[in-house]
């Protein structure tokens, strides 16, 4: 029968018949699978759940975090193994040493530690249910992130739902170190660990409905005796693995100490909980007091030297010093070096050894001994890093993130590209995001702009070089397929022929449903376009205009559904060959709109500005009158876009109307002196309207233009914005979403003014970021952070394009 | 007819461009040089890439009858730093036989312990293509760490070697289970990774 088929088909038809199958059975299904799989639009709340449970203290923070993640598994049941990697950034991060409600947690390692064991019985939960008799099945997939966390969570949670069988247990202790490729001694140890913690819950005390928040269970009597016994099972294992396992057992119990007593301080404090555990567990009673002491200076006493409250430290140790002679004493400072240790490695913040000077003078060796011999430790160890003032960061990148391009001035006098990313929604978070492994040899990036193709993030740069006789500058596309910047590869790179890409913006200017990237450069004025054609950027010359191209926007501000390309251009400034006796010095308006059908650019003059030079055109800052920074806007609230512009010379600001044939303009402000960059449009009071938010000089005050029935109406916001720092400037603002209902902030740079050589090595030179925010109609500045380093801002954009 | 036989044509044309392609994508894909031996003579080829005192260093394993090669290769090693790379990594093996003086995390202190002298790297030499290698024998537990304190963790024994060809060092080790070790069939072995 089938040979009959096939006989009456052709080839082509036997052809087609093969590919559909192919297409079916296996293309289908993967499709399908890999939909399924495709966590990159859903995972936005669930970050966020992760970021709401770091304010909490451990105890709760552990529950939480597994709430997050059953959540999220019982939305994405089919999850690669590798997910949690999206939550990582948001567990290793900076900003938890400055604000973290537990100093305690900050090593990275702790908090990423106790994510990833939440993890791990989350899974062990999911995998027994259907497959409890191979748990070496589970252990193979697991990671080996943050000290094994996962692993630690599972075979926690499996020995438990397996009653602690002896045997189940030794098979998860083999099986937690096979499932790691490249297995090492220090595997071996957090195995071990893992190990202890089970001793502990098998014959001490049950701690796991402790790690699903419920602390209504009766504490009861901790049996030394019963600890002894875990220490016991401990001793069974290799030498290079014991200590690991009596340190779980001590983990354990101080734990116990600390969920149960952790609204009470006082009692927790005096740790004659903990120090009753060990009484009873003969041989090992030595090791019992000399780990729980050693894990009260790392977990406890340790952090109070991040703060004020050191000598609260130095206290504790001293009495337990007292209370159970010297030799235990120690470990208490050795604790707070480990601990120091953890955060300087981590933090890369070595100024944090001098800590251990703060310590009772005769026990400052044990803390920095301890710290010196954490960090050789840690340099053998993989570490998940924080964001940095320098980091390669771990980021992924947030629909409300902003990012401030610019560039570097080092204390050398080098220059470097400088792209700084905020992220509000991750405690205004300020990363730089590190260029270092493209080598690029340009100098800065005055715009950034992100597009999304193919589902994939992509940002490009229009880059320049400084100094004399540079005439050419590169545009380049970076492109990182998981939405995180530490992915970031060069897609696309291409010499352009003029000094600096100025001006770079993303838009569907054919109308093909596609966005394509429009560059425009200063002083020549080449304006071109990038478009993704079969899976490469192709470039595309619009005009050369022979002068300055300050600005692009790409919108439908003659309302006719087809997008214009709209560019503010000037032969001044910037331009040394302008002869001012001869040259036509007209700053400009243009448009250009795609003409599908004969494949051209009608190109149309928006506004023309003084033809002739005039002295009086002059400010004192010394510009032509010419139109420079373009926003698309609606400010009356009919649903259309009109188009606001800054223009230097007259320091104006207009806004320009389509009247159904031509453009109208609008002044909207020619009182004032406004600032050359610093405004930004946008609905900051949320009334369906856009308003306009600007800086006039020299006071930096900040005033809001709101329209209302045919007039604007002017409104400070906050008056002398920069007060004490009178060196300093602010180029640019930024109107910046927020996901909750606070409204929308205001984000400035504040920079120096100048960035004189001799003056390079002050911090004072180094770029701070700022936002202001509403509350009760009161205007207040917030501090977000600084660079390391003097950085001058070109301009802010969102990180996300929406 | 003239149709059909065109689309015969473009049928073989597709099909020799797309073994072609195949072909060329295994090769693209193929491991170079030493790797690419290991990779293709051994069952169950892994590879990960790390770094090495600075230098690109590439971890792989193969299997073996009863047993085990893992094969180290640090890539385009200066000359200045070819003696402190191999020093470095056949120090893995010799400081398992030496008193370890430990900084143990878990404990707060530095400690010492030593492994059980029936378990240490016994040092040999054998002769390879005029020269002389030397080489360890060593027991390794199921992990292929060397701290063997107890017979009972000692799952593999086998030979290690570290050795530099061209620029880049290598590190050889070749694992039996403890019954299955021939030490004669693991230094042919050795030999044929010997600068390959």
């Amino acid at each position: 029968m089938q040979r009959s088929i096939l006989r009456k088909m052709r080839y082509w038809k036997v052809g087609f018949f093969v590919l559909g199958v192919f297409l079916l059975f296996f293309i289908l299904p993967l499709a399908i699978q890999e939909l399924s799989n495709n966590t990159g639009q859903l995972e936005a709340k669930y970050v966020q759940d992760v970021d709401k449970c770091q304010v909490n203290d451990e105890h709760i923070r552990f529950a939480c975090y597994k709430n997050v993640i059953k959540s999220f598994l019982s939305e994405h049941p089919k999850v690669k193994d590798d997910f949690y990697k999206i939550f990582l950034p948001h567990i290793i991060k900076k900003s938890d040493l400055e604000s973290a409600s537990s100093l305690y947690m900050t090593p990275l390692s702790s908090n990423c530690h106790i994510f990833m064991h939440a993890l791990g019985e989350i899974r062990a939960d999911i995998y027994f249910a259907s497959n409890p008799e191979n748990p070496e099945d589970l252990l193979e997939v697991l990671s080996t992130e943050c000290r094994l966390g996962d692993r630690v969570g599972a075979i926690m949670k499996l020995s438990k739902l397996k009653n602690f069988d002896s045997e189940y247990i030794n098979r998860l202790h083999k099986a937690c170190l096979l499932g790691i490729k490249n297995a090492g001694e220090a595997d071996m140890q957090q195995c071990a660990h893992a190990l202890g913690h089970v001793y502990f819950d098998k014959y001490v005390f049950d701690t796991s409905p402790l790690h699903d928040g419920d602390f209504s269970i009766e504490l009861g009597e901790i049996k030394g005796s019963n600890i002894e016994k875990a220490f016991f099972e401990c001793s069974t294992l290799t030498p290079l693995e014991t200590s690991a396992c009596y340190n779980a057992v001590v983990h354990s119990l101080y734990h116990l100490g600390h969920f149960f007593y952790h609204d009470e301080i006082e009692i927790f404090n005096d740790f004659s909980f903990l120090f009753n555990g060990c009484e009873g567990t003969g041989e090992f009673k030595e090791i019992c007091y000399k780990t729980l002491v050693y894990r009260i200076g790392l977990n406890k006493v340790g952090s109070y030297f991040l703060t004020e409250k050191y000598e609260e430290g130095n206290t504790i140790c001293k009495e337990i010093s007292k209370d159970l002679g010297e030799g235990f004493g120690v470990f208490c400072y050795r604790g707070i070096g480990a601990f120091l240790g953890q955060i300087i490695h981590e933090y890369d913040i070595k100024s944090l050894a001098a800590k251990c000077e703060l310590v009772e003078e005769e026990y400052k060796k044990e803390c920095s001994g301890s710290l010196e011999e954490w960090t050789k430790y840690l340099k053998t160890r993989k570490i998940n890093k924080p964001i940095t003032e320098n980091p390669t960061t771990i980021e992924r990148i947030s629909d409300f993130g902003v990012l401030v391009a610019g560039r570097f001035t080092k204390t050398d006098g080098l220059e470097k590209p400088a792209l700084m990313y905020i992220d509000p929604v991750n405690n205004f978070s300020l990363i730089n995001i590190s260029f270092e492994k493209f080598n690029f040899d340009f100098t800065g990036i005055h715009e950034a702009r992100p597009i999304i193709i193919n589902n994939e993030y992509r940002l490009a740069l229009g880059t320049h070089y400084t100094g004399e006789g540079n005439t050419s500058s590169e545009f380049i596309i970076l492109n990182s397929s998981t939405f995180e910047f530490d992915n970031l590869e060069i897609e696309f790179k291409e010499q352009v022929n003029d000094t600096r890409i100025r001006a770079v913006f993303v838009g569907d200017i054919d109308s093909d449903g596609e966005d394509e990237i429009v560059i425009g450069t200063r002083p020549h004025g080449i304006l071109r376009y990038y478009k993704f054609i079969d899976n490469k950027w192709i470039g595309f010359d619009i005009d050369f205009l022979n002068q300055t191209i300050h600005d692009i926007l790409i919108a439908d501000i003659n309302k006719n559904g087809i997008n214009e390309i709209i560019a503010t251009v000037s032969p001044l400034p910037f331009n040394n060959d302008v002869d001012l006796s001869t040259s036509d010095i007209t700053g400009r308006i243009i448009s250009y709109e795609f003409v599908p059908k004969e494949n051209t650019w009608k190109k149309n003059t928006i506004w023309e500005y003084s033809k002739t030079f005039t002295s009086s055109l002059i400010d004192e800052r010394g510009h032509f009158e010419h139109p420079r920074y373009l926003f698309p806007s609606d400010v009356d609230g009919d649903g259309l876009q009109e188009m606001v512009v800054n223009v230097l010379g007259s320091q104006n600001i207009e806004l320009f109307r389509w009247n159904g044939s031509n453009y109208s303009r609008q002044v909207i402000e020619d009182k004032l002196d406004m600032h050359d960059s610093a405004i930004t449009v946008g609905d900051i009071d949320n009334n369906g309207k856009d308003e306009i938010i600007a800086l006039t000089l020299p006071e930096h005050t900040l005033i809001m233009y709101n329209y209302a029935e045919g007039s604007w109406d002017r409104k400070i916001l906050t008056e002398d914005l920069i007060a004490v720092e009178k060196n300093k400037t602010i180029r640019y603002l930024y109107l910046m979403d927020f996901p909750d209902t606070s409204g929308k902030k205001i984000l400035y740079a504040l920079e120096a003014a100048d960035l004189i050589e001799s003056e390079l090595s002050e911090g004072s030179l180094f770029t701070s970021y700022y936002y202001l925010k509403n509350t009760n109609n009161v205007w207040s500045k917030e501090y977000i952070g600084s660079t390391n380093q003097p950085m001058t801002s070109w301009g802010i954009f969102p990180a996300v394009f929406r | 007819m003239r149709k059909h036989k065109a689309i015969r044509v473009v049928f073989v044309v597709s099909a020799v461009l797309i073994v072609a392609l195949v072909l060329t994508l295994t090769k693209l894909n193929a491991p170079p040089d030493i790797l690419a031996k290991l990779q293709f003579q051994y069952q169950d080829f892994e590879i990960i890439s790390s770094t090495f005192q600075n230098y690109e260093s590439k971890k792989s394993s193969a299997s073996i009858l009863n047993g085990k090669i893992l094969l180290q290769v640090v890539e385009n090693v200066s000359n200045e730093s070819t003696a402190g790379i191999i020093l470095e990594l056949d120090s893995q093996v010799t400081q398992v036989g030496e008193k370890l003086i430990y900084f143990d995390p878990y404990k707060g202190e530095t400690v010492e312990y030593s492994i059980p002298k029936e378990f240490e790297p016994i040092e040999e030499k054998t002769s390879i293509k005029g020269s002389s290698l030397k080489y360890h024998i060593v027991y390794a537990n199921e992990i292929f760490s060397y701290f063997i304190f107890s017979k009972e963790k000692a799952s593999f024994k086998g030979i290690v070697s570290v050795f530099s060809c061209d620029k880049n060092v290598y590190k050889i080790e070749i694992f039996s289970t403890i019954n299955s070790f021939d030490k004669e069939k693991s230094l042919n072995i050795l030999k044929e990774f010997y600068c390959f």
